[in-house]
């Protein structure tokens, strides 16, 4: 299509050039050379009629019409030897009778903008295209497909794309698989909620505690009332929402809960879960059994106190401390991981807890082979108040780590501490300046006549830290003014006038 | 009868309560979270309101404020984990709280508590 438009436009701009005057003598011979090489021309056709303006002069059944050029010129040829001596040749382009030189125009423009490539010329071509596949040597395929597998390099890369692919096709199937049983537990859980909270308000609002604990496990079963009941997860999900409203619910509650859940006989299920080999079960059966405050479960929560698993060792020991008769924290004691001060800060929730009631032999923590257990233990020391382990704490202060004796000062300091004033004495006077500096402040509380005169005798040597200075001065204000400001005016220290300045300044005094 | 609406978050601690007032003898209704309370407190004025603090959408503030300005006479209630001293808790009962249960709590005691302040 786009081909003929072309040769329409060539034809259109005949129109506006005067071709007799544009071309020699010879290009007639080229044009009709040309056309008789060709014989067909796009656009182009050739009528065989008389050689005057009469076109139809011929008989009609002589007159004829060819596309092909030489065809016509046959046929003329043909017709002048048997005696039609006007017979010619009329050119017509897009169905226009043109003038010789009309032709010779568009020949010449067709042919100048390669709008005419002739049949033999493609046929040419085509022949070149095979020949020169003819020079390619042969390879048969086989010869190919070895020297594939004999390429290690390639055949490396394809087994670890293969590789890598049969791998993201199973862990996407893992995944979906894994999704989608984590999509329908989760319905599930949501189901099972939903069946359990009307029983589960029924009996707590409908029955009396008595009228609870006098029935058995098929009549609240039967309150329950479905199929789900025996399922594992139907039993996880309802001990969850026993917990939940354990915790949320105050008064004779508690007690119908904890009932509801012995006499369906939830309590082995949550023993169970510490049998398990799964830490997450077994995290999970400790607080259960933990928030229902079964004390029969103490026995098996013991293995658990040393368990390798972070979480479940720390819910383990809080179960235990909770549960366990005995207060003596010597199972604690006993412990091998170090605690953290997450734990530490954990199990002193608890232990402030059952202190309130009876009291805890922190002295077992003290005397611990764990250095975080000791640590704890001083820590309880301060925080629970025990000024009966001061002592016990001065006795153990020679032989105590650094981290020991800083939290051994502390505590004094904590607990006014007045017996221990030689210990801290020699604190101050010690190499280890974080001490020095802990037993400066705390000879500010406990401090005599004798701290302040060590003070002033240090405050007058050169090269303490400024942290030293400063927590010897606060001390020295606090028990003797007069050496205070006899120091400083002595030293003539900028740093001392400084420090004086703000101890005096009321404002600043606490910052 | 009562009319008396409760926005509660949690499915289970709804339940309970739902469960308590209907045995007390009240029509209950329930939002599970603060649009759906102000969508009910649209519709029709309860007797009286339940609501917790810390609940989806709009926080029980924001629903105690809509409640005040629509119905200033209606009596509410905030059930609330937060303790009593906490700036949220004084700043419903600036804005005309009736009363303050914190949780855990006794079902028994709201029960009470709304009986009080409905009769």
């Amino acid at each position: 299509m786009i081909k003929k438009v072309c040769y329409f436009i060539v034809f259109l701009s005949l129109g506006l050039v005067n071709t007799s005057e544009a071309f020699q003598e010879k290009d007639s011979l080229v044009t009709t050379t040309f056309l008789k090489k060709v014989g067909r021309v796009e656009s182009m056709t050739f009528k065989v009629s008389k050689n005057d303006d009469q076109t139809n002069s011929l008989p009609g059944e002589v007159a004829k019409e060819f596309n092909d050029f030489n065809q016509a010129l046959s046929y003329r040829d043909s017709l002048l030897l048997t005696g039609f001596g006007d017979a010619a040749i009329k050119f017509y382009i897009f169905d226009e009778e043109k003038a010789f030189d009309g032709v010779k125009e568009y020949i010449s423009i067709i042919k100048t903008n390669d709008l005419f490539i002739p049949e033999t010329e493609i046929m040419e071509a085509k022949n070149e295209i095979l020949l020169a596949a003819n020079k390619l040597d042969f390879k048969a395929y086989y010869t190919l497909r070895s020297r594939i597998f004999n390429d290690i390099k390639f055949m490396i890369l394809m087994g670890i794309l293969t590789l890598f692919i049969i791998t993201f096709l199973v862990l996407l199937f893992f995944l979906t698989f894994v999704r989608s049983k984590n999509r329908n537990k989760a319905n599930r859980i949501k189901l099972y909620q939903s069946i359990v909270a009307d029983p589960l308000s029924n009996l707590l609002f409908t029955y009396e505690l008595e009228e609870i604990q006098a029935m058995d496990y098929q009549q609240i079963k039967g309150i329950f009332n479905t199929e789900y009941f025996e399922e594992s997860l139907f039993k996880d999900t309802l001990i969850k929402e026993i917990i939940y409203v354990n915790k949320n619910l105050k008064g004779d509650f508690k007690d119908k809960l904890k009932e509801i859940y012995l006499i369906l006989k939830l309590n082995n299920f949550s023993l169970k879960k510490l049998k398990s080999k799964n830490w997450e079960d077994q995290a999970s059966g400790i607080v259960e059994l933990h928030e229902m405050n079964i004390k029969e479960a103490v026995p098996q929560l013991t293995p658990l106190l040393q368990s390798k698993v972070f979480l479940v060792r720390t819910n383990a020991v809080r179960a235990y401390l909770h549960l366990s008769p005995s207060k003596d924290l010597k199972f604690l004691a006993d412990q091998d991981f170090p605690l953290s001060r997450w734990q530490q800060m954990s199990l002193y929730r608890v232990i402030k807890q059952i202190s309130k009631n009876e009291q805890v032999k922190v002295i077992n923590l003290l005397d611990s082979d764990n250095p975080s257990i000791r640590v704890f233990g001083i820590k309880l020391v301060r925080l629970l108040g025990r000024m009966d382990r001061i002592s016990e704490l001065s006795k153990m202060y020679p032989i105590a780590t650094l981290a020991e004796k800083v939290e051994i000062l502390i505590t004094f300091k904590s607990l006014n501490a007045f017996t221990e004033l030689d210990l801290t004495h020699r604190a101050f006077l010690g190499p280890e300046p974080k001490l020095s500096v802990l037993a400066a402040e705390l000879m500010g509380v406990i401090g005599d006549e004798s701290s302040a005169d060590l003070l002033f005798e240090k405050l007058k040597q050169k090269g303490n830290s400024f942290e030293l200075l400063k927590s010897m001065m606060v001390s020295l204000f606090s028990l003797d003014k007069q050496k205070f400001e006899t120091v400083v005016e002595q030293q003539d220290n900028e740093q001392l006038y400084k420090l004086r300045a703000h101890i005096k300044d009321s404002l600043l005094a606490y910052v | 009868m009562k009319d008396i609406l409760v926005i509660e978050d949690d499915q289970l601690i709804l339940k309970m309560v739902e469960f308590r007032l209907k045995k007390e003898g009240h029509n209950v209704s329930i939002a599970e979270d603060g649009n759906q309370g102000i969508q009910a407190l649209e519709e029709h004025c309860p007797d009286l309101i339940i609501t917790d603090i810390m609940v989806p959408f709009k926080s029980g503030i924001e629903i105690i404020e809509f409640a005040k300005s629509k119905y200033p006479d209606c009596p509410i209630i905030v059930l609330s984990a937060l303790g009593e001293e906490e700036g949220t808790v004084m700043e419903a009962f600036n804005m005309g709280v009736s009363d303050f249960v914190p949780k855990p709590f006794n079902p028994n005691e709201l029960a009470i508590r709304v009986r009080r302040l409905i009769n």
